[in-house]
């Protein structure tokens, strides 16, 4: 018998269904492939600065066949991990630029909100098709455009939101053992497209860190590894209104979670060594490779083929 | 791998060092606060599944509902001490959110303390929302 699809079969409707699962012999295979895959996701996640719930609710849902409901709580909990796990490591470094995390947290949340409200009245495929053209034109720029010392150090003409808020910060990158002094281009432009980027994923379900990422660098001119750091920084507070939520509704399975939140800590401690010492081009490329299927899976889903429940 | 006492090693620790003294320190409360409770967090979920492990006890495919939670840790129960470990993760990132709005109003940093507040403002109002 397997204990996932025992589990999905569940009937979830009232408040707390009462069957409790035992830490059974039959369940220790997934329970190990799981924290097998958290780890990787909490390695991904904190290395690419998107959380991770992408590596983990496919698993969920394909492989243990949970509910998609249970699958996203559980996911949740392992983004929270991710980034308050990858979090405390580049903040300390400071490598996290704290006020821009923070400023662009107002558009993310309040995206969330809206996002959520207008849901009903809005056909998710065309969403889809706008996620997906966002996401492959992003990875296209990341690809064909490298970051040299001079990007990092931007010092182009310095809006007046950015100055008012201070947003211009410097961080210490060890791939080349340098100390980068950078201003923070577009500020309001970035803060539209990080609340659209919150609405989003909101109406889709899909980690903002996706788009956050490209915001930031792209867009705003922070410099990768800065931009991947205050991306993981800030999905962490969306990420625990929402699992909040799931858990109040009882769709958080205790001892899936934990077996995540274990395994994803773990990966962040090998993600953030990782990141901090790879060179910012390779990143760029893996972030660009992640965007790629993820765009594909998107536009697919916008003409209803839906590899991933 | 970090060689203590090497030359470049050194150097490297020294200009992470003149990078970390020139940021603020809202840097060292919030690294603090994050670290703390993904740690308190981790803690308290192995204590948790060692405890269930050891004992046999039953452990639950739902979460214990939040009015039952100080039932749970009363009784002293696994399931009630795992659901409290994952909530302490769960409850971090708005901890930290709460916290910089403290730290911001006694810098006197105005305009943060209304960015942060408006973000723990939408966290709750998103809280409320989505349990009506």
């Amino acid at each position: 018998m397997d204990p996932g699809s025992a589990r999905s079969g569940l009937d979830r409707q009232g408040p707390y269904p009462p069957p409790p699962s035992h830490l059974a012999l039959t369940a220790g295979v997934e329970l190990l492939a799981l924290a097998g895959v958290s780890f990787l996701a909490g390695v991904a996640g904190s290395f690419l600065g998107i959380g991770g719930g992408i590596f983990l609710v496919p698993f969920l849902t394909l492989a243990l066949h949970l509910d998609p409901r249970v699958a996203v709580a559980t996911s949740l909990v392992g983004v929270i991990a991710t980034s308050s796990g990858a979090a405390s490591v580049y903040v300390r470094d400071r490598l996290t630029n704290l006020r821009l995390g923070m400023f662009l947290e107002v558009a993310t949340t309040i995206g969330a909100i809206l996002g959520a409200l207008v849901a009903i009245y809005i056909d998710p495929r065309a969403l889809f098709l706008v996620f997906a053209v966002v996401v492959l034109s992003a990875a296209a720029y990341m690809a064909r455009t490298g970051e040299t010392a001079r990007d990092r150090a931007y010092q182009g003409a310095t809006a007046r939101a950015a100055e008012s808020l201070r947003l211009d910060s410097l961080y210490f990158d060890p791939e080349d053992r340098g100390v980068y002094r950078y201003r923070v281009a577009r500020p309001v432009a970035g803060f539209a497209a990080s609340a659209f980027a919150g609405g989003l994923s909101g109406l889709l379900g899909v980690g903002g860190g996706f788009v956050k990422v490209p915001v930031m660098n792209v867009l705003m001119r922070v410099p990768l590894k800065a931009a991947i750091a205050t991306s993981n920084f800030m999905i962490g507070v969306t990420a625990a209104a929402s699992a909040f939520l799931y858990y109040a509704h009882g769709f958080l399975d205790p001892v899936l979670a934990a077996v995540v939140v274990l395994g994803v800590l773990g990966g962040t401690v090998a993600g953030t060594r990782l990141m901090v010492r790879t060179r910012s081009q390779r990143i760029r490329l893996a972030f660009a490779a992640v965007l790629v299927v993820l765009g594909v899976l998107m536009g697919l889903r916008a003409f209803g083929v839906a590899v991933v429940p | 791998m970090t060689e203590e006492g090497s030359l470049p090693e050194r150097r490297l620790r020294a200009l992470r060092s003149a990078v970390v003294a020139e940021v603020a320190d809202v840097n060292r409360l919030l690294s603090h606060v994050l670290r703390g409770g993904v740690l308190t967090s981790a803690v308290l979920v192995l204590l948790a599944l060692a405890w269930a492990a050891s004992s046999g006890a039953a452990l639950p495919s739902a979460p214990v509902p939040l009015r039952d939670l100080g039932r749970e840790l009363a009784d002293m129960t696994p399931a009630g001490l795992l659901v409290l470990g994952l909530l302490v993760l769960i409850l971090t990132p708005v901890a930290r959110v709460a916290l910089s709005v403290a730290y911001f109003a006694r810098e006197k940093d105005l305009t943060y303390v209304l960015i942060t507040a408006v973000v723990l403002a939408n966290l709750l109002l998103g809280l409320t929302l989505g349990l009506a």
